[in-house]
C-alpha cells in the first residue's frame, strides 16, 4: 500500500505550451458540474508574478449525503487523485488533505468529507515567467462518490492566471478566504511528538508521545491511521492519557497489512490541540520505540492497570450498592441481624458474615453465569434484565411487602421462609447465605454510576474475566458487612438489643413499603392503570394471608389451628399473587412528546439540522427517573429546549429491545441511563452526556454545540 | 478516571477477548450455504463439493464492478475459471429497492448485455450468505478449494482504483489463487483488502 498519494506531475512540453493560440483541450474553466459532486480548480491568488509560491485546490461540493474519501478510506472507498497539467518550469506539491471525519454506512464505517472541501497543493510559479501573460493550469481530477451507493465521477478542471509584475490584480481570488481556512485547520505535524506500537494479536495499541498532550483534555477523541488495511474503522478505540503519553487501542482490520516502516496518523480531538494552533488533528509521524519514549510495554504494565482498575472500581460499586435504595432496606435487616448475633459468639458471628460473603458472591456468579449465557447464546441483553420480566417483579413486590408486613408486626417471621433475621436466628448458616442471596437480587437492577461503567467493561470480557470483576463487584457489596461480622469492637459500638429493636423494625419498614411503591409502580408500566387495580387487589390478598398468619400460626395456638391457618394463609397469599400477575392488560400510555428511538429517526435527526437529546432510559432504572425528574422539572430546561427546537428522542429499554441493546453497547454501555447529544450536522458524533445529569450540566451541553 | 476506565477497559477486552466473529475465515472450512439463482433453480455449495468454486459478490450498479466488467475482465476471469472446471457463483446481496437489486427479467437482461460467464447468478436477498461471509463490497471475491476448504478472500486485484487502465497494471489474487489451487500449491496472497462498494445490505 501506498503511504501517500502518488502526484502525478506532467510536465508539458514549451511547445505544445506555447501553442496556447491553438484550441485548448477539453479541460474547463470554472466549476464543473460532474452529476453529485461540483468541482473546480482555484488558487489562493488572483495573478501571479514570476517566482511566486501560491496555493492549488481543488474544491469538490457534494450533493447532502454524499462523500468523498480521505487517504486512508476505511472500510470503503478510493481517494480522489489529481493529475497535474503545468505549465513549463511550475512545481506543484502533493495533496493536503483536510481532517477527515468518520461516515458510517452501517456496519461499514469511512473516513472522508461531506459538504465541500478544498484539496490543498503548494504550487511555485518559475522565476523566469514572462510578465504580461497568462497561464493555464490544467488537472485531470476523479473520485468516487459514494452515499448509500457510489459513482466514480472524474472532471477535468482548468485555472488561468495572469502574469504581472508584482502578483497583484484589481479582482481578489474568489475563494482565497476558504483556502486560508482550510489550510489553517489542516492537520498540523505534531512537532517532536513520536509515534510507537505494539501489536497485540488483534490490536494495535499506539503509544503516541507529545508534549502538547500534556494537561490536554481530549473530546471525542479518534486516532486517523493514514495506512490503508491497518485499523478498522467500524470500531471503537479506546484512549488512555497519562501526562505526555496517550495510548490507543485500535482493533485491527479484518484484512491487516502490516507495514515495515511502522504506521503514522492523525490524533483527532473535537476541541482542536492548543499547542498546535487550535487545529483538531496533529499528525504524528515521527517514529519512536518504546524504550527511548521511557514507556512501558502494554503487555507488562498497562494491560494490568487496566484490568486492576477495573477491578477497584467493581469493588468500590459493589460496596456503593449498598446505599442504593432499593438495597438499603435490606442491609437494615442486616443491621437487625448484628444486633442479634452479636450477643454470640465472636467466631460464629464471622462465619455468618462469610457465609453472607458467600451467599452474595454465588448469586453474583449464577447472575453473570446467565448473562454470559446468554450473551453468547446471541441475545443482546443488558443488565437488570431480570426486572424486565414482570413475573419477577411480582414476586419481588410481594417479597418485599410481606418484609415489609413482618416488620411492622402484622406477623412474625419466625421461620417462615421469607424470614431473613428468623432464618438466622433459627436456621443459622443457610439463613445468612440466603440473605445474601436476596440482598443481589434486589440489588442488581441499580446500576449507579460506577456500576454502569464496570459492568459495560466486564461484559466485553472473555467469560473468565468477567466472572473475575463480578467477583469484585460480589466482594464489595459484601465487604462490609463482613467487616463488621470480622471486627467484634465494631460490632460492640453497635446498640445493645432491647426494645428500641422493636421500634427500630417497625420504622424499618416504612423503607420496604417504599420499595413497594417504586415496584409497582414499574409494573404500571407493564400492565398499565387498570392492571395496577389487580396489582393493588393483590397486594391487598396478599395482606389479608400475612395477617391470617401472623393472628392464627402463633405459638400460644393449638397445633391444629397453626396448621390450617398456615395453609389458609398460604393460599390466600398464593391467590393475591395471582391476582397480581399480568394478564396482558392494556400498555401505559407516555404522555410527553418523545420520540420512540429508531435507528432510521436517528439517521434523519442526526443530520436535521437541529439539536438532538437521546435519553436512554428504562422505567425500573432510578438513576434515569432521577435524571428526568430533575431534568424536567426545569423550566430553564424545558425552555431551552423549545427554544433551540430540540429534538427529544427516548430510548426505552424497560422491556427487551435488541437494536438498543446495540447501541448501548457502541458506547460501552449494558446498560442505562445512556445521554446522547447530537449537534445535527451530518456526520458529526454525539456528545455523551455523564449518567448523572443535571440541569446545568445539560444546559452547558447544549450550549456548546 | 472513570472514562478512562471504560475506555481503556475496551482496550484491554479487545486485546484478550475478541474472538473472530466472521464464519468464514481462510484456511477453514468454507461454510455451507443454499441459494436460488435468477431461473429459481437452488444451488448448494455443497453440490459443488470435489470442485474449486470462486464466489464473487456482485451489484451490476457498482462503479467499480462497471470497471471489471465494461473493460471485459470479469468476464475472461469467468471464462477462465470455465476452461479450468471452475464453478463460478455470482451473488447479489443487494436487498430489495436497493442498488444491484434486480427482477429476474432485468437479470437475464443484464447478463446478456455483459456477456456474464458465471455458472450461476444467485440472489441473496436478505444477506445471509453474505453476512455468513463477511462480504463487504462489491467485488469480494472467493476461492474455495477442492475439498471444500477457503483459500482466498479479498480484492480481485492488487491496485484498488476505479480506472480501467489499472487492471492490466495490478496482480490479479483470483487468478493466482487459482492457479495455486489447481496446481496444488500453497496461495502466496490469501487474504487481501477487498475494495469497491459497500454492499447494499438489508437494514
Amino acid at each position: 500500500m501506498h503511504l501517500f498519494i502518488r502526484v502525478k506531475l506532467l510536465l508539458l512540453s514549451a511547445l505544445i505550451f506555447s501553442g496556447a493560440l491553438t484550441a485548448q483541450s477539453d479541460y474547463s474553466l470554472g466549476p464543473v458540474d460532474a452529476g453529485e459532486v461540483e468541482a473546480e480548480l482555484v488558487a489562493d491568488v488572483a495573478a501571479l508574478r514570476p517566482g511566486q509560491e501560491f496555493q492549488l485546490a481543488l474544491r469538490l461540493k457534494m450533493d447532502p449525503h454524499w462523500h468523498v474519501y480521505w487517504i486512508n478510506p476505511g472500510d470503503t472507498g478510493l481517494v480522489p487523485e489529481v493529475e497535474w497539467e503545468l505549465p513549463e518550469g511550475f512545481e506543484v506539491g502533493p495533496l493536503e488533505f483536510p481532517v477527515p471525519h468518520r461516515i458510517p454506512t452501517p456496519p461499514l464505517v469511512s473516513y472522508g468529507y461531506e459538504g465541500e472541501i478544498f484539496l490543498l497543493a503548494k504550487a511555485r510559479a518559475p522565476e523566469s515567467l514572462p510578465v504580461g501573460g497568462t497561464v493555464r493550469i490544467n488537472a485531470a481530477a476523479n473520485w468516487l462518490v459514494c452515499e448509500e451507493y457510489c459513482i466514480q465521477g472524474d472532471a477535468k478542471v482548468a485555472l488561468e492566471l495572469p502574469v504581472t509584475e508584482s502578483g497583484e490584480s484589481l479582482a481578489a481570488a474568489k475563494f482565497a478566504d476558504e483556502i486560508a481556512e482550510t489550510r489553517a485547520s489542516l492537520p498540523a505535524e505534531a512537532q517532536g511528538g513520536k509515534v510507537a506500537y505494539e501489536d497485540l494479536g488483534d490490536t494495535l495499541v499506539f503509544s503516541l508521545q507529545w508534549d502538547g498532550l500534556e494537561g490536554a483534555e481530549l473530546k471525542d477523541p479518534y486516532f486517523y491511521v493514514e495506512q490503508e488495511s491497518v485499523s478498522d474503522s467500524a470500531k471503537e478505540q479506546s484512549f488512555d492519557l497519562v501526562g505526555n503519553l496517550l495510548r490507543v487501542a485500535v482493533p485491527k482490520a479484518e484484512y491487516f497489512e502490516a507495514s515495515d516502516s511502522g504506521y503514522t496518523g492523525l490524533l483527532y480531538s473535537k476541541n482542536g490541540f492548543e499547542a498546535a494552533g487550535g487545529v483538531q488533528a496533529v499528525r504524528f509521524s515521527e517514529q519512536g520505540d518504546l524504550a527511548s519514549m521511557g514507556v512501558a510495554s502494554v503487555r507488562s504494565s498497562a494491560f494490568e492497570i487496566g484490568f486492576g482498575q477495573a477491578l477497584l472500581y467493581a469493588f468500590l460499586g459493589g460496596m456503593i450498592l449498598n446505599l442504593m435504595p432499593c438495597v438499603f432496606p435490606v442491609l437494615s435487616i442486616k443491621v437487625l441481624g448484628f444486633v442479634q448475633q452479636s450477643g454470640e459468639d465472636k467466631g460464629k458471628v464471622f462465619k455468618h458474615g462469610l457465609v453472607f460473603a458467600a451467599g452474595v458472591l454465588a448469586s453474583f456468579w449464577v447472575l453473570a453465569g446467565t448473562l454470559i449465557a446468554l450473551r453468547s447464546a446471541g441475545e443482546s441483553l443488558g443488565w437488570g434484565f431480570q426486572l424486565q420480566q414482570p413475573e419477577f417483579v411480582v414476586v419481588m413486590l410481594v417479597v418485599m411487602f410481606l418484609f415489609g408486613l413482618s416488620l411492622a408486626g402484622v406477623f412474625e417471621m419466625g421461620t417462615s421462609a421469607i424470614g431473613l433475621q428468623g432464618k438466622v436466628k433459627s436456621e443459622g448458616f443457610g439463613g445468612s447465605f440466603f440473605s445474601g442471596v436476596i440482598a443481589t437480587a434486589v440489588a442488581t437492577p441499580c446500576t449507579g454510576p460506577f456500576m454502569g461503567q464496570a459492568l459495560g467493561y466486564a461484559l466485553t470480557l472473555s467469560a473468565f474475566q468477567s466472572l473475575t470483576v463480578f467477583t469484585f463487584l460480589a466482594l464489595g457489596m459484601a465487604t462490609p458487612y463482613l467487616a463488621l461480622s470480622a471486627n467484634p469492637a465494631l460490632i460492640n459500638k453497635l446498640p445493645r438489643p432491647g426494645a428500641w429493636m422493636e421500634t427500630f423494625k417497625q420504622v424499618m419498614s416504612f423503607p420496604m413499603f417504599a420499595t413497594c411503591i417504586w415496584l409497582i409502580w414499574l409494573l404500571g408500566t407493564h400492565v398499565g392503570n387498570d392492571g395496577l387495580i389487580f396489582v393493588l387487589g393483590g397486594l391487598l390478598v396478599v395482606a389479608i394471608g400475612a395477617w391470617i398468619y401472623g393472628r392464627w400460626s402463633t405459638p400460644i395456638r393449638k397445633k391444629a389451628t397453626k396448621r390450617v391457618a398456615s395453609v389458609v394463609a398460604l393460599l390466600t397469599v398464593a391467590s393475591g399473587i395471582w391476582l397480581m400477575l399480568p394478564k396482558g392488560h392494556a400498555e401505559a400510555k407516555e404522555e410527553l412528546a418523545w420520540q420512540a428511538y429508531s435507528p432510521a429517526l436517528m439517521e434523519e435527526l442526526s443530520s436535521s439540522g437541529k439539536p438532538v437529546f437521546v435519553d436512554f432510559t428504562a422505567d425500573w432504572c432510578l438513576t434515569c427517573k432521577a435524571n428526568e425528574v430533575r431534568l424536567f422539572a426545569s423550566d430553564e430546561v424545558l425552555d431551552t429546549i423549545k427554544e433551540r427546537d430540540v429534538q427529544l428522542v427516548q430510548a426505552d429499554w424497560t422491556k427487551k429491545d435488541a437494536v438498543i441493546a446495540q447501541e448501548l453497547a457502541k458506547y460501552g454501555r449494558s446498560s442505562v441511563p445512556l445521554y446522547l447529544l447530537f449537534d445535527g450536522k451530518p456526520g458529526s458524533e454525539p456528545k455523551v452526556l455523564p449518567q448523572v445529569l443535571s440541569p446545568d450540566v445539560f444546559l452547558e451541553s447544549l450550549d456548546e454545540i | 478516571m472513570i472514562a478512562k476506565l471504560r475506555s481503556f477497559g475496551a482496550a484491554a477486552a479487545a486485546l484478550l477477548f475478541i474472538a473472530s466473529v466472521s464464519a468464514a475465515n481462510v484456511g477453514e472450512p468454507a461454510p455451507q450455504f443454499s441459494l436460488t439463482d435468477i431461473d429459481g433453480k437452488t444451488h448448494s455449495l455443497s453440490d459443488y463439493a470435489g470442485k474449486v468454486v470462486v464466489l464473487e459478490w456482485t451489484n451490476y450498479g457498482c462503479p467499480i464492478v462497471k470497471k471489471h466488467y465494461n473493460s471485459g475482465n470479469m468476464q475472461s476471469l469467468q471464462d477462465l475459471a470455465k476452461g479450468k472446471d471452475v464453478v463460478w457463483l455470482s451473488i447479489c446481496s443487494s436487498a430489495p429497492g436497493t442498488q444491484g437489486h434486480m427482477s429476474a427479467a432485468e437479470w437475464k437482461a443484464a447478463i446478456a448485455e455483459k456477456g456474464v460467464k458465471s455458472s450461476a447468478v444467485l440472489i441473496d436477498e436478505s444477506g445471509k450468505v453474505g453476512h455468513l461471509y463477511s462480504a463487504k463490497v462489491t467485488p469480494h471475491m472467493y476461492v474455495i478449494d477442492s475439498k471444500g476448504t477457503l483459500v482466498y478472500d479479498g480484492a480481485i486485484d492488487s491496485i484498488p482504483s476505479g480506472k480501467i487502465a489499472d487492471i492490466e497494471k495490478a496482480d490479479n489474487y483470483v487468478i493466482a489463487a487459482l492457479d495455486a489451487v489447481l496446481a496444488g500449491k500453497p496461495i502466496e496472497t490469501s487474504k487481501v483488502k477487498p475494495y469497491g462498494c459497500g454492499i447494499k445490505y438489508a437494514r
